[in-house]
């Protein structure tokens, strides 16, 4: 499977098997909720985005994001499941999905 | 040459669609009997995959009302969009289906005109085909490669150049090869990401009280005729354990099936490239039956049709099962 491909996959599908805990971990009266929302659906996006184009790995500056992403989504599958403080994962999510969105971009 | 025998001759030449000696008439049609068989495959392959495309849309709505996430006109035009795309890949298959069984019954005077017919449709329906995947730097676009090919056959089967369209649907299907294989990781994951979602809320299901856990023990009590009962004191916690291993283990018996079915399918087209190559350059193929791959292929697709709406159902197990083998003479 392309690296690039797997690597939105393999974040779209970690965020999805943490969803249901992740918005446990949602603090009331606060924006963790709309911001993990947000974060999830664009993961969905970049994911599908891609699969409706799919690109070359060979590109010089995909293979940097791909790389990226998988430092990330170390850290990200730490992060989520073993929730702590959640504003910090929310903030770990954001980070992890917008590079998703700069890769699902290079179409 | 006595004057009768060389009537027989000339007739005999003009009865000869193909213009080839009878065994490579028979190679011809075999080949065209085949290729409709892989193509019939390819069609129900594609509408599977398409089908899943749309379910995504039905898992979305779930998380939407049950786990909140937002699924907006933008998000569901995406997963259309793909859902589309595979449908007119299924599409294609199916004029190219069309093609091969009408060329497979090129007898008779009324035939050219239906093989006419179906190659007309092929490339209409290449004409409306965009690329799944947009190859950047890829140095033809793989469906103007297809449609020039069926082009082709379309021109050669007007001006009654029959032998030659053997060639012509050679690169026809080694461009459809091409395609699959550029594409083969996207179906991969698309089948394994919806997967993924359709566990994860039966996931949410098992931990919300949302099914009846007891469907765990049919493997029990099945044979026997009995059924589970839970009472409000039952203890289904290792009920639930058990469901989520099941979960686990179907998804992972999902995945391989598709991927098996993938790089069936591959090779179903690739084997039928070959064959159809040494029907092009040799003027022969002995092998008769189809490739014994699809068959892997048909199993996905029925397995794939108990759990989604619609699914095409498989029909060329038949086909499938012959062997390949080449026949004595």
């Amino acid at each position: 499977m392309t690296d690039a491909l797997q690597s939105l996959e393999d974040q779209y599908i970690l965020l999805t098997n943490n969803l249901s805990n992740l918005e446990a971990a949602c603090r009331p009266g606060t924006d963790d909720m709309s911001n993990l929302m947000t974060q999830y659906v664009a993961s969905r996006r970049n994911y599908f985005n891609c699969i409706n184009q799919m690109f070359h790995d060979d590109d010089p500056a995909v293979q940097d994001l791909v790389a990226q992403m998988s430092a990330q989504q170390a850290a990200l599958k730490v992060a989520v499941t073993g929730i702590g403080d959640i504003a910090g994962v929310i903030t770990a999510i954001t980070t992890a999905v917008q590079v998703g969105a700069q890769l699902a971009a290079k179409v | 040459m006595k004057p009768n025998r060389v009537g027989r001759c000339l007739l005999f030449l003009l009865c000869s669609i193909f213009l080839f000696s009878c065994k490579t008439s028979d190679d011809a049609n075999a080949a065209a009997k085949q290729l409709a068989t892989t193509s019939a495959d390819l069609v129900n392959y594609y509408g599977t995959l398409s089908k899943i495309a749309a379910a995504d849309i039905a898992l979305s709505e779930l998380q939407k009302n049950l786990l909140h996430v937002p699924f907006e006109k933008e998000d569901r035009t995406q997963m259309s969009t793909l859902s589309s795309e595979l449908q007119k890949r299924a599409n294609v298959a199916q004029a190219l289906q069309g093609l091969s069984t009408a060329f497979s019954n090129l007898t008779g005077s009324t035939a050219p005109t239906d093989v006419s017919n179906a190659a007309s449709k092929l490339g209409t329906e290449l004409q409306t085909l965009n690329a799944l995947p947009q190859l950047k730097g890829a140095p033809i676009p793989l469906p103007t490669l297809i449609g020039d090919a069926a082009g082709a056959i379309v021109t050669l089967i007007r001006n009654h150049e029959e032998r030659k369209a053997a060639p012509a649907m050679d690169k026809t299907v080694s461009a459809l090869k091409e395609l699959f294989t550029k594409e083969e990781k996207a179906y991969d994951s698309l089948n394994n990401s919806y997967d993924d979602v359709a566990k994860a809320l039966a996931q949410y299901c098992i931990d919300k009280n949302l099914l009846d856990e007891t469907s765990v023990l049919g493997p029990a009590l099945q044979p026997f005729g009995l059924k589970a009962h839970i009472s409000s004191t039952t203890d289904t916690t290792l009920l639930k354990k058990a469901a989520t291993t099941q979960l686990q283990e179907t998804l992972n018996s999902l995945n391989d099936a598709h991927h098996s079915a993938s790089v069936a399918m591959l090779q179903g087209i690739t084997d039928m490239g070959t064959r159809i190559h040494q029907l092009a350059t040799e003027g022969h193929m002995p092998s008769r039956g189809t490739p014994i791959t699809l068959t892997t292929v048909e199993n996905w697709i029925t397995t794939a049709s108990t759990y989604l709406s619609g699914s095409p159902t498989s029909t060329g197990s038949a086909a499938a099962s012959t062997s390949s083998q080449p026949t004595k003479k």
